[in-house]
Order: C-alpha cells, then sequence, then structure tokens
C-alpha cells in the first residue's frame, strides 16, 4: 500500500465536500485491566465501556456549499428526538456513521470564514486509506467568505456596526441508548443544542439582569442574522469591496441568530491595543 | 512489614477468587460488667459469640463459586485470605450488576461465626489468565417486561437473614437457621407503564450469561416474582428513565407435583416416585398419616433424583391423602 497525502485525500459529509485544511478520526474503547487480590499483574483486560470514534475537521467556509452547516440547522428545528438519523461520514475511504457534537464559524477581519465540526460515532467504522477518488459534490470550489464581507443584516440593509471578529458555535447533545445483550447503542437520543455567538466590538455593554434579545441589541426589526456574501471580481483582478451587498447576484449563507440572549461581557485591556468588549450570546434548542 | 494486596491469596471453598475488593471484619460481642455497688465497671463478659464478615467484590469468569448458596441452605463456605480461614462461613448478601458494555461484577457478604484461624501468610504469585464474562453477551429468557433491546441495566440481589442457634455451653453456634431468603431485580427499562393493580403484577426474568468463544463459561439468574414498584425520572437534556423491581418471596421456584408412583404398598418404609418439576432445591416431603388430610409428617428419607423427580421413603402409618413437596 503506498502513502497517502493530504493532497489526494477527500473529506465527506453526507457525499458532500469541503475545502479541509485538517481531519482527524479518534477512535477508543475502553478496555481495562483486571487486577486481583493475591495476584501479581493483571488477570484479564475486560471492556469496561462502549468504543467511540471522534471526527473532526476544519476548512474553509463555502458560502454556497456548508453541509455542516446545513445539518445545524436541521437540529435546530429538530422536534423528533428519535428520529433524527446520523451523517455519513469519510476521511480518505474511512466512513461511518456520525452524530454532530461541536459547530464552530470563526470570521475575522481580513481573514477568510474558517469552520470546524465535531462528529461523535458509536458504531464501528469501516473502510481504509484509498485514492481520492472525488465522487463527492465538492460545490464550485468558489465563493469563499471572507471577514470582509460578513454583515449583520436588519432586513434588507446591511449593518455597518463595527465588530472585530466573530465566532458561532453550536453544541448538539446525544445520548446512546445501551441495553444489555449488544455492543453497540439500541438507538441515538437527540437531547438538544445550544448555539453561542462571540462577538469583539470597540464600544463597552452593560449586561442586563433579565438579558438582551439579539433582536434589540442588533436593533433588528425583521430579518435577523448573520449574512456572508460571496465576492464579485470585478476588472480582471480586483474584487469590489464597496459593492452594494443587498444588490447585485451574490451566494448567500446566512446564519441566524434570531432569540439569542446577551448573557457575557468582558473587557481586555492590554499594550499597545485598544480595549476590546467581549460579547457573548446563547441560545437553547 | 507492610503487604500490599498482591500479597493476600483470597479462596472460598479452596478455589482462588478474582476479587478487586475484600474487607474482613470480625469481633467478640463483650459489654462491660456493672456491679451494684460501683460506679465504674473494669470487666467485660461476652453477651455472643465470636462472628466476622467478609465482604467482596470479584468479576464474574465463569460458574459462580457462591450462586448455588442462593438456592440451597444446606452446606457452608471456607474462606482463606492469605493463610487467615474461617471454615463456616453463610451467604448473607449476594448481588450482580448487568451494566452495558462492562464486566459482570458480583458483590457478596458471607457471615462466619468464628474467628480467623491461621497466620498470615503472604503469597507472591503472578496473574493467570482468565476471560471474564461480558454483559454484551447476555441473553434474556422468559422474560415479562420486555425483550433485551429495552433493558438497560438490571440489578440482581439476594438477602438471607441468619440466626446462629446456640447451645448453653458451646462457644460456636450448633445450627444455623435461615429465616427469610429472597431475590429481587432492580430493572431500567425503555418502556414506560403505569400500570400497578393492587396485587401487583407477575414479572420474570433469567439472564443467562456466556462467554462467545467459550462455551461453557457460562452462568445465569432467574428470579419469578411480583413487580412490586415502578418509578419513571425525567430530567431536561436525559432520556426518561423507568424503573421497576420484581421481588421474590423465596429464592426457588415453587415445586410442582405432576405424578406419583407407588412401586410397593402404602406402608412406611416403601419408596414412592414423585414427578413433578422444580425438584432441585427442596427441603422435605410430607405425607398424610392416621387418615389425616393435611401432609404433615416427614418422609422418613428422600432423594432428589433430578429436578423433576424425588424418591421418598414412606414415614410410619402413612395412610391416603395429599402429598406435599416443600
Amino acid at each position: 500500500m503506498s502513502v497517502k497525502y493530504f493532497d489526494n485525500t477527500d473529506v465527506l459529509i453526507n457525499n458532500s465536500g469541503v475545502l479541509a485544511n485538517g481531519a482527524s478520526i479518534s477512535s477508543r474503547n475502553n478496555i481495562r485491566p483486571i487486577q486481583t487480590i493475591g495476584r501479581i499483574g493483571s488477570s484479564v483486560n475486560a471492556p469496561n465501556g462502549p468504543i467511540e470514534h471522534t471526527i473532526r475537521m476544519n476548512y474553509a467556509v463555502q458560502l454556497g456549499h456548508e453541509p455542516n452547516y446545513g445539518i445545524v440547522t436541521g437540529l435546530k428545528v429538530a422536534t423528533n428526538t428519535t428520529g433524527y438519523g446520523p451523517t455519513i461520514l469519510e476521511v480518505n475511504g474511512v466512513t461511518g456513521f456520525g452524530f454532530l457534537t461541536q459547530y464552530n464559524l470563526k470570521i475575522e477581519p481580513n481573514n477568510i470564514a474558517t469552520a470546524s465540526a465535531e462528529y461523535v460515532s458509536f458504531f464501528n467504522l469501516s473502510g481504509d486509506f484509498r485514492d481520492q477518488v472525488y465522487s463527492g459534490d465538492y460545490g464550485d470550489f468558489d465563493g469563499v467568505g471572507h471577514g470582509w464581507t460578513t454583515y449583520l443584516t436588519q432586513g434588507q440593509s446591511y449593518s455597518q456596526s463595527p465588530i472585530h471578529s466573530l465566532s458561532y458555535n453550536f453544541r448538539a447533545d446525544w445520548e446512546p441508548v445501551y441495553t444489555l445483550g449488544r455492543k453497540e447503542p439500541s438507538q441515538i437520543l437527540y437531547l438538544g443544542g445550544e448555539e453561542t455567538l462571540s462577538i469583539e466590538k470597540e464600544d463597552y455593554t452593560h449586561i442586563k439582569f433579565s438579558g438582551e434579545k439579539s433582536e434589540d441589541f442588533f436593533s433588528f426589526t425583521s430579518v435577523t442574522g448573520l449574512d456572508m456574501i460571496s465576492l464579485d471580481v470585478v476588472g480582471t483582478s480586483e474584487y469590489d469591496v464597496a459593492a452594494d451587498p443587498s444588490t447585485g447576484v451574490y451566494t448567500h449563507l446566512i446564519i441566524d441568530l434570531s432569540g439569542m440572549y446577551l448573557n457575557n461581557s468582558s473587557v481586555k485591556a492590554q499594550l499597545n491595543d485598544f480595549l476590546r468588549n467581549s460579547l457573548e450570546f446563547s441560545k437553547a434548542y | 512489614m507492610k503487604y500490599n494486596y498482591t500479597n493476600a491469596k483470597l479462596t472460598l471453598n479452596d478455589k482462588a477468587i478474582l476479587a478487586d475488593s475484600a474487607d474482613i471484619s470480625f469481633g467478640a460481642s463483650l459489654n462491660n460488667v456493672f456491679k451494684a455497688d460501683r460506679k465504674n465497671s473494669y470487666d467485660f463478659a461476652p453477651e455472643d459469640g465470636v462472628n466476622g464478615t467478609i465482604n467482596l467484590s470479584y468479576t464474574l469468569t465463569g460458574k459462580d463459586p457462591l450462586k448455588d448458596y442462593v438456592y440451597k441452605e444446606i452446606g457452608s463456605i471456607s474462606g482463606n485470605f492469605g493463610g487467615l480461614y474461617f471454615s463456616s462461613g453463610y451467604l448473607r448478601n449476594y448481588s450482580l450488576s448487568f451494566i452495558p458494555n462492562t464486566p459482570i461484577q458480583v458483590k457478596a457478604s458471607i457471615d462466619f461465626f468464628e474467628g480467623l484461624n491461621g497466620t498470615f501468610t503472604p503469597t507472591f504469585e503472578k496473574a493467570g489468565t482468565f476471560l471474564s464474562l461480558s454483559v454484551a453477551d447476555v441473553s434474556l429468557t422468559g422474560c415479562s417486561i420486555g425483550n433485551l433491546d429495552d433493558i438497560e441495566s438490571i440489578n440482581y440481589s439476594f438477602t438471607a437473614d441468619l440466626e446462629p442457634q446456640y447451645i448453653i455451653g458451646e462457644k460456636k453456634p450448633r445450627k444455623i437457621v435461615f429465616k427469610d431468603r429472597r431475590a429481587s431485580v432492580d430493572i431500567r427499562s425503555s418502556v414506560i407503564s403505569g400500570r400497578m393493580p393492587v396485587e401487583g403484577i407477575d414479572g420474570q426474568v433469567k439472564v443467562t450469561f456466556a462467554h462467545p468463544s467459550r462455551p461453557n463459561y457460562t452462568e445465569s439468574i432467574e428470579v419469578n416474582g411480583r413487580i412490586t414498584d415502578r418509578s419513571i425520572q425525567a430530567s431536561a437534556r436525559s432520556s426518561i428513565s423507568n424503573f421497576l423491581n420484581i421481588t421474590q418471596g423465596h429464592v426457588n421456584k415453587a415445586p410442582i407435583i405432576s405424578g406419583i408412583g407407588f412401586t410397593a404398598p402404602l406402608r412406611g418404609g416403601n419408596i414412592v416416585n414423585i414427578s413433578g418439576k422444580n425438584f432441585t432445591y427442596i427441603e422435605n416431603v410430607l405425607f398424610c398419616i392416621n387418615g389425616e388430610t393435611t401432609p404433615r409428617a416427614p418422609s422418613q428419607n428422600f432423594a432428589i433424583r433430578s429436578d423433576v423427580l424425588i424418591q421418598a421413603v414412606l414415614p410410619n402409618q402413612t395412610s391416603k391423602g395429599l402429598i406435599e413437596v416443600v
């Protein structure tokens, strides 16, 4: 078997590829040595818990092709806790069923939008390393999100409120139900999720005892969210950063931020920097 | 000289036990003797015999050396802990836990009514190779509360109420009387029900566990009783848990007679064959004598040929009437 390199590796979520700059699979069992009275060493190594796999990936976000956020939006509206199916994951030919536990989207000035996702699997994986086959849908390899084309929306208006960095996180809780007589769970329950939005601003925000809704904080009146739009290339080689995002044909990735509550405000002052106010909003599902 | 856990080999009935913990406590029941004209007492007098308890926890690797003592009252258990030994112990508590993806763990308490004999002699043995039984390899039969995919955990427990009987002039009990002996299982299940009639609900469960690659490494426990308690618990960010308890007033299944075969006249000393089921752990066979209608006279002797056949010797003055197996 030949060595496989990073440029020969597929990272697929439900057969949709992502522009990954890193991916990992870690698997563990719970074998425990049983040590007994009157004996030196262990008599037996016995399982003391189930097998679990963790699959992680980091990638540049394509605005028209973001399979992990699609799973997040599905979980945010999920009502049947027992009927939510697993995600089919593949890293260079190693495949398995996974359940999204963490999704993180990071946007910083003068940088591309990056995301990371983490899945947990309670079932055995299959497959082996193989050459890239491009069997997945990778979109058009275009429309990568950037910090300078990310806006907070208010209806069709795009807020210019200065935000120095932004991080969106979604966490999902799962409960594998293990029953007697089997090694894998008989069912996986979705117990709920929680999303958090962390932003960094230059003006101070007082925290309120009863919290403050994201709509009120950002003075939104209708559509509430974070809108990342694709870049248009103007001329021959320059991006039109001054283009009006509400006009023209752009690819959008809209993150719904409605209903979140501000619950954390902290200030950081340090040498050679302006004062930064970090705010955190959250919402449970 | 201080020793560690590897230096005290533990055996029950001369068979090694893979115990991961054991504690032994024992003592004399002494009390101060007060005299009428004295405020203080410097004297002690025994009020009961010397007795002790060994509590141990071990991983099940096959046939359980203690399980037979759950079902039968006869016989006692000898134990040895690094050379310190007792010769007549009696099982007081026994429990088995079945938790998914874990080895099957046994906890037991054995009472003994004597001090520990012998001297502590450290051992230096290396661990051998054993196979542990896993909950992943259990099967359920005759379960009245759902199938295997519904059962998230089972905890089986047995308790015996022991009473030593002493004879004046002797320091050791002449006899150990087994009073109440009960078995119960606590089950966590996904089957949610609120049914609970005043007479309870019949509940049966038999758990058989076998090593997948060693058919001879097998063991089972069984409870046939009544569901007496249920509870349903729900809290945020967790699944709904449904618990129920099956209690059995006696650890053995009730013996049932289906046929009687006389090979000789109905006279004391002759033998009768009794067929039926659940005879393995019976304690006596009772007959009617002198024309009475209630069987009260015990058999002169009896032999358990199998779980379905007993041979009993008729008592003197046996008369026609009912036969009872107890």
